[in-house]
C-alpha cells in the first residue's frame, strides 16, 4: 500500500474526530472571565478605599492583590478553579489568579509525598520558569537602565 | 504464506486498502507481524476501570467499575498498585488457576521505574519482567508473552498494565487542580491511543492476527485501563 496515501487517510481521520475549538467563542469566554476577575478586584480595591481611606494607594493595591490571590487559592483548594480556568483560558490564568492557582495546585498535588520532599520541592514545578525568567530579565532590564543613565 | 487480519467491523476499516481484509505480504510479515507455529491462547482476563470509563461507550465490556478513585488508599499511586494487583489476581481467577501456577508476570505502567508493576510483582511473588512502552504496553506485553509461551520457555504468562489518570497526569502533565487547557488534539490523542490499543476486542483480534489458528501454550492476560478517557473531559469527577 502507498504509505503516504495511508498516512494521509489517517491524518484525515484524526482531523475528522478532533473536536473543533471555536476561536471567537474562546475569545469571548476569556474576555468575560478575565474582565470579571479584574472588575471584582477593582470592586474589592474600591471597598478597601472606602473603608480605610488613609491607607494610601500602594497599600490598597497590595491588599487587593492579596485578597484575589487568597480567593484563587481557596477556589483551587475547593476544586472548582480548574473548571473556571478550562472555560476562561487565558482570561483566568493571565491575571494574578493563574499564578496563585499554579502554586496551590502543585503544593496540593505533591502533598502525598511529604511536606519537605513533596510540597517544598515541587512547589515551583509549574511556576518555576515564570519566577526564573522574571528575576533574570528584570535584572537585565535594570542593568540596561542603569548603563543608559550613566551614559 | 499469508494470514488475514480481520477488523472489528468487517465492512468499515478506516485505514486499509481493502474493505474486508488485508493480506499480509512477506515483507510486512517480517516487520509488522509475528507468525507462530505453536500459538498461544488467552485463558483468562480481567479489567478494572474508573467511573468515567464505566459510563463510556465501552462501559459494558469492563469487569469491574470502581466507585472510589483512591480505593481507600492514601494516594493515587497506592490505588494504582491495588488495582493492578486486583486485575492480575482476577485474571488468574478467571482462568481457574492459582498464583503459583503463573510462571511469569510481564507488566508495565506509566510511572517512573514502572513502580506499580514492580510492587505488584513483589506482593504476588511471581517472577517478573517489566515493560515500558507507553500506550502500547498491553500490546507489547501480550506479544512478548505470546513469544515466550510459543517458544516453550514458559507455560503460563500473565500480562498486565495499569494507568491511573491522576498518576499519569502527575507524571507527564500538570497538577490536577492546575487550570490549563489541553489542546483539542492532545486530549483526543490520549483518548484514541488508549482506546485503540487498549480495547480488549482489538487486542484479542490482534493476538489472533499474530497467532494463526491452533492452540498449544496458554497465556493469561488481563486488561486494565483506568480513566484515560478523562483526559479530554475533566480531572476529577
Amino acid at each position: 500500500m502507498d504509505e503516504s496515501k495511508r498516512n494521509q487517510r489517517y491524518e484525515d481521520y484524526v482531523a475528522s474526530v478532533t473536536p473543533k475549538t471555536g476561536t471567537w467563542r474562546s475569545l469571548w469566554h476569556s474576555f468575560w472571565i478575565g474582565g470579571l476577575t479584574c472588575a471584582i478586584a477593582q470592586g474589592i480595591g474600591d471597598i478597601y478605599y472606602a473603608l480605610f481611606p488613609n491607607l494610601g494607594k500602594d497599600l490598597i493595591v497590595s491588599f487587593t492583590s492579596m485578597t484575589i490571590i487568597t480567593l484563587a487559592i481557596l477556589f483551587t483548594g475547593l476544586g472548582f478553579f480548574d473548571v473556571i480556568a478550562r472555560k476562561g483560558g487565558a482570561g483566568s490564568f493571565l491575571p494574578i489568579t493563574g499564578f496563585a492557582n499554579a502554586m496551590a495546585s502543585a503544593s496540593m498535588e505533591f502533598k502525598t509525598e511529604g511536606l519537605i520532599m513533596g510540597t517544598s520541592v515541587k512547589l515551583f514545578s509549574v511556576v518555576g520558569p515564570v519566577v526564573v525568567n522574571g528575576v533574570v530579565w528584570s535584572t537585565v532590564a535594570g542593568i540596561v537602565r542603569y548603563l543608559i543613565g550613566v551614559i | 504464506m499469508s494470514i488475514t487480519i480481520l477488523h472489528k467491523s468487517k465492512n468499515n476499516c478506516n485505514f486499509c486498502q481493502n474493505k474486508f481484509s488485508q493480506n499480509v505480504t512477506n515483507n510486512q510479515k517480517k516487520r509488522q507481524t509475528m507468525v507462530f507455529n505453536n500459538p498461544a491462547k488467552i485463558i483468562g482476563k480481567m479489567s478494572i476501570v474508573g467511573q468515567k470509563e464505566g459510563k463510556g461507550p465501552m462501559g459494558s465490556y469492563f469487569d469491574t467499575v470502581l466507585g472510589d478513585d483512591k480505593m481507600g488508599e492514601k494516594c493515587f499511586e497506592s490505588a494504582e498498585i491495588n488495582m493492578l494487583s486486583n486485575a492480575v489476581l482476577g485474571a488468574i481467577k478467571n482462568a481457574s488457576l492459582k498464583t503459583t501456577d503463573v510462571d511469569l508476570l510481564i507488566s508495565g505502567d506509566l510511572l517512573n521505574q514502572i513502580t506499580s508493576s514492580s510492587y505488584v510483582a513483589r506482593n504476588l511473588g511471581i517472577p517478573y519482567m517489566g515493560v515500558y512502552s507507553a500506550c502500547s504496553t498491553m500490546t507489547a506485553c501480550l506479544s512478548m508473552g505470546a513469544a515466550l509461551v510459543c517458544s516453550g520457555h514458559y507455560n503460563t504468562v500473565a500480562c498486565s498494565t495499569a494507568s491511573h489518570f491522576a498518576t499519569a497526569e502527575r507524571q507527564f502533565r500538570y497538577p490536577l487542580e492546575y487550570g490549563c487547557n489541553l489542546s483539542g488534539l492532545a486530549a483526543e490523542c490520549g483518548y484514541y491511543t488508549a482506546g485503540r490499543l487498549d480495547d480488549p476486542s482489538v487486542l484479542r483480534k490482534r493476538l489472533c492476527g499474530i497467532g494463526a489458528n491452533s492452540a498449544a501454550g496458554c497465556l493469561v492476560y488481563n486488561f486494565f485501563l483506568y480513566r484515560f478517557r478523562a483526559l479530554s473531559l475533566d480531572s476529577r469527577q
